[in-house]
């Protein structure tokens, strides 16, 4: 048993070895990928979770056929430890038994010597390091910067403002929880109707909060874009599914894409909410400095680079000063449920009319 | 990898994927009458749990019952493969879970699946093909050897969904912050447990079988 846990343990270091070679491949290859194409942030990271996941498999994949024979005729040269276990009981076994103890004896002595990784998949580790080290390169010229991730190329891209999406010069967004006719913002955001529905911008209003699932598809995230009112028309358009999980949220998400035209991973469309601090799309905090360089730049027709300090604190005050005049007042009225009121009323009708005699 | 294994690690992970997609079709259809029912919350959490463990039953007990009537094969080799059926089958189903979730919330948190959830799915096609393994022609036919399968094989699912019941239950409602990471020491621990089994019993039916087949 102990000769057998030893081969075993061998295999398991040998598929050790062969996820490390594979995953350094695919990492090396999809930053590159990510560096130089448009690769989607969600595929970068899923093929990653899902190679990261295939260590069990790769550890403790058993090995074909019969183990115990192969352990045998591997450790037993002259087959005597292989004859007495084909023997049944009787005098031949009880023969055959001393050759087959002393060949477990010197088997014993003579453990077999570790076996290093094969060729093969030293190259491909070697390969899968090349292609992350030229990923990196790549991604500092690009101006990216070293990311063990997926790089931030959000940051270098002017923001896409379209003509629709450009508010009027008196809009005031943060004014605007609730509109006070109740026309576009009753389709959106928090507002928006529970079944889901075509907006009048052309954005499929998701539910706003999805009956959790206990199975094993996700539910519905709940969108912080909604929280911050009519920013989040954009990302429920794209983002928000009505049923969440798995092939459903794919389906919307592409349908939402159907909608309003392609656009890359990870860039937002109107400004406000991008992503929370973990979240794997990009911070709106860093987007706000994006845009505080690019004003800067153009401003002072200086261009600004990253120096050996890079600390946010020091752009700070400068920060500060530009998104200075921004009203941060946020006027919160009672939520003006209409449905709510109409099925009140129309509760109250049938109480009252069930009343009369 | 000869063709053959190759081939038969595809249908594996095949069988993976439409036990995944079955799953979710299920707890769809009864995600109602468990609500009507049961109100939602544990129960109705649990239920969905034992929807999908007793699918992953089985898948690994068909493909038991498959290897066990197949191609003439040594004892040791149908477990070898049944195991690696149980294996690639549950890395299929753990995946495509993972990418919904990083679909639905793409943050880095859900990369804690890999040690609290993934595993989940593949220690308990372990311990099912342990429950399940191809028996010798014949075995099956005697009333003790059968009964005591049937036995082990509900001990096995009764464990599967404790398992699984109790990590969906801390996740959902009672969640604290080291959870994650205590949640995936027990799941590699449990794991190298079922492995060590899985080896042990491979090889002692290797060494027996050496000697019944002289």
């Amino acid at each position: 048993m102990r000769l057998a846990f030893s081969q075993a343990l061998q295999r398991w270091q040998s598929g050790l070895w062969r996820w490390l070679a594979l995953m350094a491949a695919l990492w090396g290859g999809l930053s590159l990928a990510a560096v130089t194409s448009e690769l989607p942030r969600l595929a970068y990271y899923g093929l990653l979770m899902t190679l990261l996941g295939a260590l069990p498999a790769f550890i403790a994949y058993p090995q074909e056929g019969d183990t115990a024979i192969k352990l045998v005729r591997r450790i037993d040269s002259e087959a005597a430890l292989e004859s007495y276990l084909c023997q049944e009981d009787g005098p031949a076994r009880t023969l055959l038994e001393p050759r087959a103890a002393l060949a477990l004896r010197l088997a014993l002595l003579d453990t077999p010597r570790r076996q290093g990784p094969h060729k093969a998949w030293l190259g491909a580790f070697a390969i899968g390091l090349a292609l992350f080290t030229l990923a990196q390169a790549l991604s500092l010229r690009a101006g990216y910067g070293i990311s063990l991730g997926y790089p931030e190329k959000g940051l270098l891209k002017p923001p896409e403002r379209s003509e629709e999406a450009e508010p009027a010069a008196g809009y005031r967004p943060e004014f605007t929880l609730v509109p006070p006719d109740g026309g576009q913002g009753e389709a959106s955001g928090r507002y928006a109707r529970p079944s889901g529905g075509q907006s009048v911008g052309g954005d499929y209003a998701a539910p706003s909060r999805a009956l959790r699932r206990p199975g094993n598809e996700p539910a519905e995230p709940e969108s912080a874009g909604a929280e911050d009112g009519q920013d989040g028309m954009g990302q429920k358009g794209e983002e928000g599914t009505g049923s969440a999980g798995g092939a459903d949220a794919g389906a919307s998400r592409e349908r939402g894409q159907d909608e309003e035209g392609p656009q890359p991973e990870g860039t937002a469309r109107q400004f406000g909410y991008e992503g929370s601090g973990r979240a794997l799309e990009s911070s709106p905090l860093l987007d706000y400095r994006a845009v505080f360089e690019r004003e800067y730049v153009a401003r002072t027709g200086k261009e600004s680079a990253l120096g050996p300090n890079t600390a946010p604190a020091l752009a700070q005050e400068s920060i500060g000063a530009y998104y200075g005049s921004f009203s941060r007042d946020l006027i919160l009225r009672a939520p003006a449920e209409a449905r709510l009121e109409e099925l009140k009323a129309a509760w109250l009708r049938l109480g009252s009319e069930g009343a009369t005699p | 990898m000869r063709k053959g294994a190759f081939l038969y690690a595809l249908a594996a992970l095949g069988a993976g994927l439409c036990h995944w997609y079955a799953s979710g079709l299920a707890q769809r259809l009864a995600a109602r009458a468990l609500a009507e029912h049961f109100g939602g919350g544990l129960r109705a959490l649990l239920i969905n749990v034992a929807l999908e463990e007793v699918l992953r039953l089985a898948l690994i007990g068909a493909a038991a019952y498959a290897l066990s009537r197949g191609a003439e094969r040594s004892e040791a080799g149908s477990m070898a493969r049944l195991y690696a059926f149980a294996l690639l089958a549950g890395w299929a189903f753990g995946s495509m879970e993972n990418l919904s979730y990083l679909l639905a919330f793409p943050s880095l948190d859900v990369f804690w699946r890999l040690g609290y959830s993934l595993p989940i799915h593949i220690n308990a096609g372990l311990l099912y093909a342990l429950a399940c393994r191809p028996s010798p022609r014949g075995d099956g036919r005697r009333l003790h050897g059968a009964l005591s399968r049937a036995l082990g094989t509900a001990a096995a699912l009764g464990l599967g969904i404790a398992w699984h019941g109790a990590f969906n239950a801390f996740a959902s409602l009672a969640f604290f912050k080291t959870l994650p990471a205590l949640g995936s020491a027990l799941n590699a621990a449990a794991f190298i447990a079922l492995v060590l089994l899985l080896e042990r019993n491979t090889i002692l039916r290797g060494v027996s079988h050496g000697r019944t087949r002289a």
